[in-house]
């Protein structure tokens, strides 16, 4: 058998080359035509070399470059040679030579050894391809060295715990990380800068991203020698240096101002530097940070506090903004509900309301409930029923804890669907842990992600426990695939590199966990008759007995059986510290903003680790966190990125709430089409209709915004989405009342002031409700069905509607 | 009661979902550098078709050994998911790799396809970060792709070509069309169309992929009706027209605006053609169907270069395989053929190459009912331009634990996506001094040129 892929890629190769001769054979004789002149030609490619050396040191280097050309590289007469100057030998030769013969359309890497220069300085590493010494190709891209004589002592570090782990030889650059974080008042800004520090310390590479900004950057630098807190002048210009193909910067120290190369490395090594970044809106900085050394566990910064917000009663708008964040959708009566009672005390109303059931909604419709009663059930409740933010927040779950009609077995299963979203109906309110121990022994999660006749390893067959349930349960529905910072931020190793969370052997662990588990009322483990009322139940003989490692280390003890299996499991993971974090996050994309900032992040998983009286994983609490916060309901945003789309889905149950849609039998029933981009309950896979870290490419990546809905909202989409809206309106098979909308049509003015109002949270730009005035004003003043409808349709599918900031 | 039902499509695609460091990406940057330089003649017309198929298809149960010996190893190794021997459909290979393999039986008109020798496969292709052997991979020694089995980074790098970095947005035939856009100069639609919705891989620097949907491109309700529908829909562009600081209602805006614009030129050009090649009715052979109206429409949409993007999910087979995976199988098998016998109709047979991509293989043993989450796999690439009647890639060792396994039957590709990917770039105009900027890991592999495309 074969050994190893070389080889195989060697066999393989011999019959690519066989194959492209018959082929040119047959083409050849087939046509006749004069074979083509071959010409050299060669493309840089890649190469490895060190930024910083020691004087008269060795280096193992490699250049990889690509035949472009129709010509092969000849080893008699072809080689890498020096440049910038030409021929030179700073490096202790002038050339690389090849061994063998490098076919057209094939990469030669070239290895060599270079000896450092023995004089200090900057000198310049640049190769080409030469045929008999005439230069062919592309030249490599230009490395300035730095070459310096060797440190008398070892470098000093610190602290002598956080020392990053060296690698073999000591080459090992010193990393230094700045969280970055708003300067200026009302940032929500977020970043990480990078810099390492060569080992001979005479140069460093940075990089940088960031998140969230108000406005394009203008500049960023490092800055120092300064103390937390205070500033200092620029150490390091990025805006005047090139950016590497690999998107960092080389900073080659030298003397800035008074500071010396030894005051720079010194300010460096002690944490006395600092990152910024610039931006139109913010020329003084808008996010900054101190590069303080790497060690894989330290802290980002408490976000301060944000500013009070005001007592007293809401006004209109800021009633109608909430209600359009937290139920499905603000209407008058409910307007006037909150100005009377408060936000808090809203809260409090819904929380004590029992949820609305689906499945008794479902049941009491259809003998043999499918996918349309699940549907009808779904709108009917979301539109007209009492507990508006439970079954809001239901929606949000539904988002996060996926499961789908869209399924082979779950695709017209009524019964399972309805039961599961009273999972989360009756979850949302409660505890998360429960919720996942629920969701967990769902039949309905149980059939989707295939812990539901999930059986325990059979050495015989060779089979193995199915991983499909463990791997969403960590990634998806708990804690993700990397560790957060407090402020929701990617944890950092003394690498730079995010840090995993788990890796396949907790997979495997977990997955052995979720073993045993099928329908209630079973009698035999394989005999299913679907049950989709009542949770799972376990079969003890089908759990893998042995030790399970799972997350973080845990092991789970040999012999305890199915549940006590899964209670540890899900008690290790909803301890997790991410948890909060992970999924506060979505909750806030869902109902508030797609790029919370770091300080509602921070407060938000706060609230889950600790709702105040010691409990952790109180929804009530993260509800209410999520909903009084200063980023909810402080002024409204105005940055480039402020708010987030209205999801599809959201902007139709809107729409019927606002003007009162009354179906003749009380059920909200319409076709929605695939290109409409979402329908509740119908996610095309367990990663939802969207993720919570997409970013649409263009001015949104630029600005470093996430964007979820921005992936269902395409050429496609926002045209289903307004025909959509345009059949409700105009087609009217579910009545509405728009007789006040008509009553004022006569008055272009009036009826778009009312629209306002009752659809927009009264934040509608002047030049927009200029431009619907003129528009209405065109058409005849006596069409009042027309008139009224055409408004509507404008409001309800203009860009500042269907971005609700 | 359920009749308004039908399987969605998975319109909705996943992408990138780790955001972690360098914002200034390293594509973008060597784009700023570069200058256009596709190696094509004019007048010439070439069109490259990506099939995916979500979820991971279990590609050990579509190419299957057809020797005695390595067959009962095969089926020994699979269990309950074994596919008789007597029901494969026997390959016709004069060049490989000394052995014979059938196609699963459901795949009877692609066997043809691939006996015609207009369809190869090529063997246990993958997402690499560079050329790494079972000892890397179990010594910890290799760098692997980030989030390995995990559906939603798997499928993204099938896309990027550029598994070791997660902030990747673009796609390879994205970054391919940008280099070939310039040949559509009359054209005012993009020339990457998506007939499965938005997915990374036709996401460019500067190509923007439009979506359409298999009914075709759509328009506003009311478009060319009343004078009062005229005049809301006027409105509505001077809606869309006005500044729009907010991002998020800026992307709306245009979003919106382009979709008006091209639904007009697009609806004009798919009413002058007609393509008579019956297909499937299925959600893969409605997808297909639109596809050769819209190569059948090429010169009136000014286009000498197209790129499509077609999807299937449901490949994701836990559970219940074996029937699951027949039904995909034949969906798979009876539009792809459709799609050719289109192209044959329509005279460009062999400007037209279709290939598949999927997330991941899945593992060799079963779980009980089905398969998990593997690696390398084999994929399908058709059209008249494919060198065929013989198989490409290595056939990986069908033993756990044996020279191409991780440890529990997933295999190690040992032929990179850049490979294949590469492949069918130059094939489709990509020069070979650009193919760097196309695939930028290309030059850790022994082969940017597989050779399975004339």
């Amino acid at each position: 058998m074969l050994l190893c892929p070389t080889v195989k890629r060697g066999q393989f190769q011999r019959i690519v080359i066989i194959a492209i001769l018959l082929g040119t054979a047959l083409s050849a004789s087939a046509k006749k035509k004069p074979k083509p002149k071959t010409k050299l030609n060669a493309q840089f490619v890649s190469q490895s070399v060190p930024t910083t050396m020691v004087t008269g040191q060795n280096y193992s280097v490699s250049v990889t470059m690509f035949n472009s050309g129709t010509k092969a590289w000849s080893p008699t007469t072809v080689a890498l040679s020096s440049q910038n100057p030409a021929g030179n030998s700073t490096w202790g030769l002038t050339s690389s030579g090849l061994l063998n013969s490098v076919a057209s359309g094939v990469t030669q890497t070239f290895n060599f050894t270079v000896n450092a220069p023995s004089t200090p300085g900057t000198y310049n590493f640049q190769w080409r391809l030469t045929n008999a010494s005439t230069p062919f190709g592309q030249l490599t891209q230009n490395v300035p060295i730095a070459v310096a004589t060797p440190t008398p002592s070892p470098s000093p570090s610190p602290s002598p715990s956080a020392t990053p782990s060296p690698t073999p030889g000591g080459n090992a650059p010193t990393v230094f990380i700045a969280h970055l974080r708003a300067q200026s008042d009302g940032s929500t800004g977020v970043g990480t800068a990078v810099l390492k520090l060569a080992a001979d310390e005479l140069s460093a590479t940075v990089a940088f991203n960031f998140s969230n900004l108000s406005t394009p950057v203008t500049a960023k630098h490092v800055h120092g020698p300064a103390d937390a807190g205070q500033s200092a002048g620029i150490l390091f210009d990025l805006d005047t240096t090139p950016v590497r193909p690999d998107g960092t910067y080389l900073w080659v120290f030298a003397p800035v101002g008074t500071n010396s190369v030894a005051d720079i490395v010194a300010a460096i090594k002690s944490g006395r530097t600092y990152f910024n970044i610039h931006t139109t809106n913010n020329p003084k900085g808008e996010i900054l940070g101190f590069l303080n050394l790497a060690g894989g566990n330290e802290s980002v910064p408490v976000p301060t506090p944000p500013p009070p917000l005001p007592n007293g009663t809401p006004t209109a708008q800021d009633a109608a903004r909430f209600l359009n964040q937290c139920t499905c959708g603000a209407t008058e009566s409910t307007v006037q509900h909150v100005q009377q009672v408060g936000f808090s005390n809203f809260l409090d109303e819904q929380f004590a309301i029992p949820a609305s059931s689906n499945l008794q909604w479902v049941d009491s419709h259809s003998s043999d409930p499918g996918w349309s009663d699940t549907m009808q059930g779904w709108w009917t409740l979301a539109i007209s029923a009492p507990d508006q933010v439970r079954q809001r927040v239901a929606f949000a779950l539904s988002e996060i804890l996926v499961t789908s009609f869209n399924d082979g077995d779950l695709s017209d299963n009524g019964v399972a669907m309805s039961a599961y979203i009273d999972i989360l109906s009756n979850g949302a309110f409660g505890n998360y842990r429960q919720l996942l121990q629920n969701v967990t022994l769902s039949p309905t999660m149980g059939v989707y992600l295939d812990m539901l006749g999930n059986d325990k390893a059979d050495p015989d067959s060779g089979s193995h426990p199915n991983e499909n349930y463990a791997r969403e349960l960590m990634q998806l529905f708990s804690i993700g695939l990397f560790q957060l910072n407090i402020d929701g931020s990617l944890a950092l190793d003394g690498n730079a590199l995010p840090i995993p969370t788990y890796d396949q052997s907790a997979v495997e662990g977990l997955a052995a966990v979720t073993t045993g588990w099928t329908f209630a009322g079973q009698s035999d483990f394989w005999n299913w008759n679907p049950n989709y009322r009542q949770q799972m139940q376990a079969f003890p003989e089908h759990h893998e007995p042995g030790t399970k490692q799972i997350l973080n280390g845990v092991v789970i003890p040999a012999n305890q059986g199915p549940s006590q299996d899964l209670n540890l499991a899900l008690n290790t993971i909803f301890n997790h510290p991410n948890v909060g974090r992970f999924v506060g996050r979505q909750l806030i994309q869902r109902m508030v903003t797609s790029n919370p900032s770091p300080g509602y992040l921070y407060r938000v998983a706060g609230a889950f680790d600790n709702n105040g009286q010691g409990v952790r994983g109180d929804m009530k609490a993260v509800i209410k966190a999520i909903l009084l916060d200063y980023d909810a309901r402080g002024p409204g945003k105005t940055g480039q990125g402020a708010g987030k789309l209205r999801e599809p889905v959201l902007r139709l149950t809107h729409l019927y709430r606002a003007l009162h849609g009354q179906p003749s039998d009380g059920i909200f029933s319409f076709w929605i089409p695939d290109e409409f981009g979402e329908q509740p309950l119908n996610s095309p896979t367990v990663f939802n209709f969207f993720t919570p870290d997409y970013v649409a490419p263009g001015a949104i990546a630029l600005a470093g915004l996430f964007s979820p809905e921005l992936k269902i909202t395409t050429e496609t989409t926002v045209v289903a989405q307004a025909n959509q809206v345009y059949e409700a309106l105009f087609w009217e098979d579910i009545p509405l009342d728009l007789s006040t909308e008509e009553t004022l049509s006569n008055d272009a003015a009036a009826l778009v002031d009312l629209l306002n109002v009752k659809l927009m949270n009264g934040a509608m730009s002047s030049a927009m409700r200029q431009t619907l005035i003129d528009t209405i004003n065109q058409m005849p003043v006596d069409d009042d069905w027309e008139r009224a409808r055409a408004a509507v349709w404008l409001v309800l599918n203009s860009p500042e509607y269907v971005v609700e900031k | 009661m359920n009749n308004s039902y039908r399987p969605t499509r998975r319109t909705f695609i996943r992408q990138a979902a780790c955001a972690a460091l360098g914002t200034s990406g390293l594509l973008s940057t060597i784009w700023d550098l570069r200058k256009l330089s596709a190696a094509t003649a004019v007048g010439d017309y070439k069109a490259l078709v990506c099939l995916f198929l979500y979820g991971g298809n279990d590609a050990n149960n579509v190419l299957i050994p057809n020797d005695t010996s390595f067959y009962n190893t095969y089926a020994s190794a699979r269990g309950s998911l074994a596919i008789a021997r007597n029901s494969l459909r026997p390959l016709s290979i004069l060049q490989g790799d000394g052995r014979n393999y059938g196609f699963h039986p459901d795949l009877t008109s692609l066997a043809n396809l691939f006996n015609q020798g207009k369809l190869t496969m090529v063997a246990n292709v993958g997402t690499l970060v560079a050329p790494t052997t079972r000892n890397d991979y179990i010594n910890g020694t290799a760098a692997v792709p980030i989030n390995l089995f995990s559906h939603e980074d798997q499928s993204v790098q099938w896309m990027t070509s550029v598994p070791d970095r997660g902030d990747i947005r673009t796609g390879w035939g994205g970054r391919a069309a940008d280099l070939v856009a310039s040949l559509n100069s009359n054209s005012r639609v993009s020339l990457a169309l998506s007939i499965a919705g938005t997915n990374t891989f036709e996401v460019g620097n500067t190509v923007v992929p439009y979506l359409i949907s298999p009914d075709g491109s759509l328009g506003l309700h009311g478009l060319g009706e009343s004078t009062n529908d005229q005049i809301r829909i006027d409105g509505f562009k001077r809606l869309l027209a006005l500044p729009h600081n907010n991002l998020f209602e800026q992307v709306y805006s245009d979003t919106m605006s382009r979709s008006i614009a091209e639904n007009e030129v697009l609806s004009n050009a798919l009413a002058g053609v007609s393509v008579n090649t019956q297909f499937p009715d299925t959600d893969l052979g409605k997808q297909l169907a639109m596809v050769s109206k819209l190569i059948a429409a090429r010169t009136n949409l000014g286009m000498q270069r197209q790129i499509f993007f077609v999807a299937v999910g449901g490949y994701d087979t836990h559970g219940d395989q074996l029937a699951a995976q027949s039904g995909l199988l034949q969906e798979l098998s009876g539009g792809m053929n459709a799609f050719y016998n289109a192209t044959v109709e329509l005279g460009v047979e062999q400007s037209v190459t279709t290939f598949t991509a999927s997330d991941f293989g899945r593992t060799l043993p079963t779980n009980g009912g089905g398969s998990d989450h593997g690696w390398g796999s084999h994929q399908f690439v058709m059209g008249g331009s494919v060198i065929g009647n013989r198989l490409y890639g290595s056939f990986p060792t069908l033993a756990v634990n044996g020279p191409d396994d991780t440890e529990d039957g997933r295999w190690i590709p040992t032929t990179s996506v850049d490979e294949f990917s590469a492949t069918l770039a130059r094939w489709f105009g990509v020069a070979a001094s650009d193919m760097a900027t196309v695939f930028p890991n290309i030059g850790r592999f022994a082969n940017p040129n597989l050779g399975f495309l004339r």
